[in-house]
């Protein structure tokens, strides 16, 4: 067993949910054509000034106030001033000394089910550079400043994981509070999470920590773990022949599974930090804080324990509701006024509207179809109204050709098939019963009960509401 | 007719009367210009073709009798207040080719009401002086005495109002770049409070100091200009949402005068003051207290300490400013840059001048790890102390009168071998704007025959009080009506 | 101490490049500005906060709206561009 033991730290740098970006009023949106999306204010043209977007305060709020951190009344931005082509003002807005959220913890429950507390130093917000494309065979760098100014929410832990495993469980952690949240997409592929790892290694026991190296450039799950491992192990390697370990920052690369030394363009920089003199001290009073704690909805930890308590669904069925807070309000919506057993209905949600927006890539339901339809639905199926094979076709009804639930289960029922048997079946019994007829032609409405109990008799499962339907046509005829 | 030496309401006039067009108005202060400018250099870029455009257009609205009193006239603007397609150089070879895309809002709210954008007027580098030499489009020369400075950093427009070429013109104020050129040229120059006009479009030296205003032949006129350029702007974060809107009526009356005090700071007035002036503004004084001000002594004990705390926020401020200028995404580049170092270091060789270059290193150097607190962080705490010193003044006294410069316009290329004493002649300018409050020069006479500025300041937001003592001031004298020799013909 | 070396490092921060002319010139002159600075230390300033806008105001922000009229073609204003990219030298890193 190793005699040593590794120290992690984590810095996520995760792009917050908001229209515009944090000092321009220019979109976030992914995939432009360069340099579309960077107006006058992000190419720091002379003369232009950073304006905050209000919304960037409220979600560094709700992401303090989900772990628990405290919330700066006073903050400042401050200018980390170096050069780089893809850094437009040539310092970037970020925060140093009073950031936004300071504190706070993630806890994380490891694969022997052991819960570890993970704390955070603190969580402050910034604003995303550019792009730089380097090119071989033009022997020169592209600079896009499309993604220059997107705000980015920098959360930073103490050093206090001790494996890949930790870290890549506090990683997640993280991902679904602020996608649960709507803080942030989480998008890895588009970058709207990035993580960086701070990896030390030091012989069990050692109070002082190692050297440590940065690793850039993980933009997944899989991948922070494979690269701290490596990390891990090359450390191990070199101390073991009796080598140094030297500060720095190193790139993964996910092709070769190895970490690589990046000349870092901020070695040994003085970054002059200083108060932003364009932007003064944001103020955040209790009020306009506690306005937002109400609004927080519960987070995952807590609505997890709910649905096996209360409605006793599976880890399976949890984790999928859970992927997406639209989702999750969707069922609440529907497990509330369901009379059906919660499992059943949350597998037809996942086998019929999750299914679909999967297949669809669609992360929102809204408009689509609403909770109450779903349950309708999903009654008329349990009611044998309509066949259970006709689930998806009953999503697509409302969904796609925006008919109504009754349209439908009108289409879909099983009746429709049968509404030549059922009429005859209804003839044949108004035949037979020519007493009963009387009585419903003096008026006894009440008659009706018979022929539908004797229509259903044969013709078991079908939608007694449409089988008085057609007795009535039937009868009127008479 | 002496059209070059009307007042703003008096060329209106003439325009609502159709005595002239603005067309016509507009194609003889070009002339003018033409005529006198190779003397004093006081313009970088004479903006003819589009001004006679927009004269055009104004012509239109006065026929429609739609405009407002400053709908036709024509003005000159620092070239640091970004005008849309047209050279916006700041003083400096690192954006001699730099056209904006778009205006400044000091520059759009003008031309939204029709004034005519003569030209661009010359300045100190990136608004960096006190006597507008540093530039790189050569020095102004002060049409009083065409061997002197005009004072800077907005030397260029104040020339061209001393010398008639320009009716009124923009400038801005860091450390003194209205009111000391104001000064030097026999102008009343206003810097407001901090806050008040928008900087948005104004090319950045120091954030926290910068503030835009007019320079006028007459605090009237600087009014009329302020009423209209002053207010909220949402493209400015650190514009005030206090800053007022409502007009400006010079309405001040020798009843009310009886209930002003006005301070005089003790600290000001000492044996370092040249006589002088010293003797100018006591006689200025006495016309005061004829008109019933009533005056007392008050004391800015930290006031020595300003110099130092000036330099050091001006230039940290502006070295971050500053690193937008690289070669990258406008302005100058150098040729075949063999790398990216070399691409930044060698543009901003080139690009910068001299001053400009040593406060970016002071400003770096101050800011630096290691030397934050010793240099950055002190200057900021003197700040809080002088402004302080001022507000504690305010208890006392309602406006404070303080000499503008220690002295009068000197000789181009005396003080540029001794940046130290070019530094701690704005030794009565910068305390206001570290203070963040509005200070008005007035011209209040002459030593040698050259004009000597008086400052009136206020607490904050009182710009509209303190024009108006100004203007019941110029009622009661003419200072503010001599016209440079040279200048005053047609 | 404010020697030749000093002025090197800060030069570079600055990203100014400067020849042995320059560095004399602005040693010199930087060395004179700071004696000037030393009167700062004169005063006893431990119990005073730093001031760093005046008048003082709280930061008012903006509603998160997409500006769908700016026009974003400030690529023009580039010394050097293909009309898609800014371009520069290429980076090593």
């Amino acid at each position: 067993m190793s005699d040593w033991e590794t120290v992690i730290g984590l810095e996520i740098h995760t792009q917050l949910l908001t229209k515009s970006k944090i000092f321009s009023a220019s979109s976030t949106s992914y995939g432009s054509e360069p340099n579309k999306q960077a107006s006058y204010v992000d190419l720091g043209l002379p003369g232009t000034l950073p304006v905050l977007n209000k919304l960037v305060i409220k979600k560094a709020i709700e992401f303090g106030l989900a772990i628990n951190a405290n919330i700066s009344k006073h903050s400042i931005f401050a200018r980390k001033n170096y050069f780089y082509p893809d850094l437009p003002r040539n310092y970037q807005i970020s925060q140093l000394d009073y950031p936004i959220v300071e504190g706070g913890y993630i806890d994380i429950v490891t694969e022997e089910n052991i819960s570890k507390r993970i704390n955070v130093t603190r969580a402050h917000l910034e604003e995303d550079a550019g792009k730089s494309i380097h090119s071989n065979e033009a022997n020169c760098t592209y600079i896009d400043l499309n993604r220059a100014g997107t705000p980015l929410l920098e959360i930073v832990s103490e050093p206090e994981m001790c494996s890949a495993k930790e870290a890549v469980l506090y990683m997640k952690k993280v991902h679904s509070i602020v996608t649960y949240l709507k803080i942030s997409d989480g998008n890895m592929q588009e970058g709207s999470f990035r993580c960086d790892a701070n990896v030390s290694i030091r012989k069990v026991g050692e109070k002082k920590l190692g050297t440590r190296t940065e690793l850039k450039n993980i933009n997944s799950f899989k991948f922070v773990e494979k690269a701290i491992n490596y990390e891990v192990q090359r450390q191990i390697d070199l101390l073991e022949e009796g080598k140094r370990i030297i500060q720095e920052t190193r790139l993964y690369d996910e092709n070769k599974n190895i970490t690589k030394s990046m000349r870092s363009k901020e070695e040994a920089n003085d970054y002059r930090y200083f108060p932003d003199p364009d932007l003064l001290p944001i103020k955040i009073d209790d009020e306009y804080i506690l306005e937002i704690k109400k609004n927080l909805p519960d987070l995952p930890d807590v609505k997890e324990k709910h649905y096996k308590s209360k409605y006793a669904l599976t880890d399976e069925q949890i984790k999928i509701i859970l992927s997406n807070r639209g989702l999750s309000e969707f069922v609440d919506k529907v497990l509330k006024i369901s009379k059906i057993d919660a499992k059943k209905i949350v597998n037809y949600f996942i086998s019929s509207i999750y299914k679909k927006m999967n297949k669809e890539n669609i992360l929102l339901l809204e408009d689509r179809i609403t909770p109450e339809d779903f349950y309708l639905i999903v009654e008329s199926i349990e009611t044998q109204v309509v066949t259970k094979n006709n689930l998806m076709n009953l999503v697509d009804e409302i969904w796609v050709n925006k008919k109504s639930v009754s349209e439908a289960i009108e289409r879909f029922s099983n009746n429709n098939e049968d509404d030549e048997l059922i009429n005859n079946i209804i003839k044949d019994i108004v035949n037979k019963n020519q007493k009963q007829v009387l009585e419903y032609k003096s008026g006894k409405t009440k008659i009706l009960g018979f022929f539908i109990g004797q229509t259903l008799k044969q013709a078991k499962g079908s939608d007694p509401s449409f089988i008085k339907k057609q007795v009535i046509k039937i009868l009127d005829t008479i | 007719m002496d059209i070059y030496n009307k007042s703003l309401a008096e060329l209106s006039d003439l325009l609502s009367k159709k005595v002239l067009s603005s067309l016509e108005m507009t194609d003889y202060f070009i002339k003018r210009i033409k005529l006198f400018d190779l003397k004093l250099n006081s313009f970088i870029t004479i903006n003819e073709d589009q001004a006679r455009k927009q004269a055009i257009f104004a012509d239109s609205i006065i026929a429609n009798k739609k405009n407002h009193l400053l709908t036709g006239i024509p003005i000159a603007h620092k070239d640091l207040f970004s005008t849309k397609g047209v050279l916006t150089s700041c003083g400096s070879k690192m954006l001699e080719n730099y056209i904006p895309p778009y205006d400044a809002t000091v520059v759009s709210k003008l031309n939204n009401l029709g004034m005519v954008n003569i030209g661009k007027t010359n300045m100190d580098e990136f608004a960096m002086g006190s006597s507008n030499e540093s530039s790189y489009f050569g020095p102004v020369k002060n049409p009083w005495d065409l061997d002197r400075v005009p004072g800077g950093s907005s030397g260029g427009s104040a020339s061209a109002v001393a010398a008639r070429l320009t009716p009124i013109a923009t400038g801005s104020d860091t450390g003194g770049s209205i009111r000391q050129p104001a000064s030097f040229c026999g102008l009343t120059g206003l810097k407001p409070t901090y806050g008040s006009v928008s900087r948005y479009g104004m090319i950045a030296y120091a954030s926290s100091l910068d503030q835009g205003g007019p320079i006028a032949k007459s605090a009237e006129d600087c009014a009329i200009l302020y009423n209209e350029i002053r207010g909220f702007d949402k493209n400015d974060p650190t514009s005030n949402h206090e800053a007022k809107q409502n007009n400006i009526d010079l309405k001040l009356s020798k009843d009310e005068v009886k209930n002003i005090t006005i301070g005089i700071p003790k600290e000001y007035f000492s044996e370092d003051l040249d006589q002088n002036i010293s003797n100018v503004i006591s006689e200025s004084i006495e016309v005061f207290k004829k008109m019933g001000f009533n005056f007392k002594e008050v004391s800015l004990p930290n006031h020595s300490y300003t110099i130092p705390a000036y330099y050091i926020i001006a230039s940290a401020e502006a070295s971050s400013n500053l690193s937008r200028y690289d070669g990258v995404k406008f302005g100058h580049r150098c040729r075949d840059p063999k790398n990216l170092i070399d691409l930044y270091s060698r543009t901003r060789q080139e690009g910068f001048g001299k001053e400009v270059k040593k406060r970016i290193m002071i400003g770096a150097y101050a800011l630096s790890s290691g030397y934050y607190d010793e240099y950055y962080m002190r200057a900021l705490k003197i700040r809080r102390i002088i402004r302080d010193d001022f507000l504690s003044a305010f208890n006392d006294v309602d406006y404070i009168f303080a000499p503008t410069s220690p002295s009068t316009a000197f000789k181009i290329g005396e003080k540029t071998s001794n940046a130290v004493e070019m530094y701690l002649s704005d030794i009565y300018t910068t305390p206001v704007n570290l203070a963040g409050l509005p200070a008005l020069s007035i011209p209040v006479g002459y030593s040698d025959n050259l004009p000597v500025g008086m400052q009136i300041i206020g607490n904050d937001f009182t710009e509209d009080k303190i024009l108006e003592i100004a203007h019941l001031f110029q009622k009661e004298t003419d200072w503010h009506l001599q016209v440079p020799e040279a200048f005053s013909r047609e | 101490m404010f020697d030749k070396k000093k002025i090197k490092d800060v030069a570079q921060l600055a990203m100014i490049a400067v020849d042995d002319n320059d560095l004399s010139y602005f040693s010199s002159e930087i060395l004179e500005f700071l004696k000037t600075v030393e009167q700062m230390d004169a005063i006893n300033l431990s119990e005073i906060t730093p001031l760093y806008h005046a008048p003082d105001m709280p930061l008012k922000g903006r509603e998160d709206e997409v500006d769908i009229d700016a026009k974003n073609d400030g690529i023009n204003c580039s010394p050097h561009h293909d009309g898609k990219y800014f371009i520069v030298p290429k980076v090593i890193d």
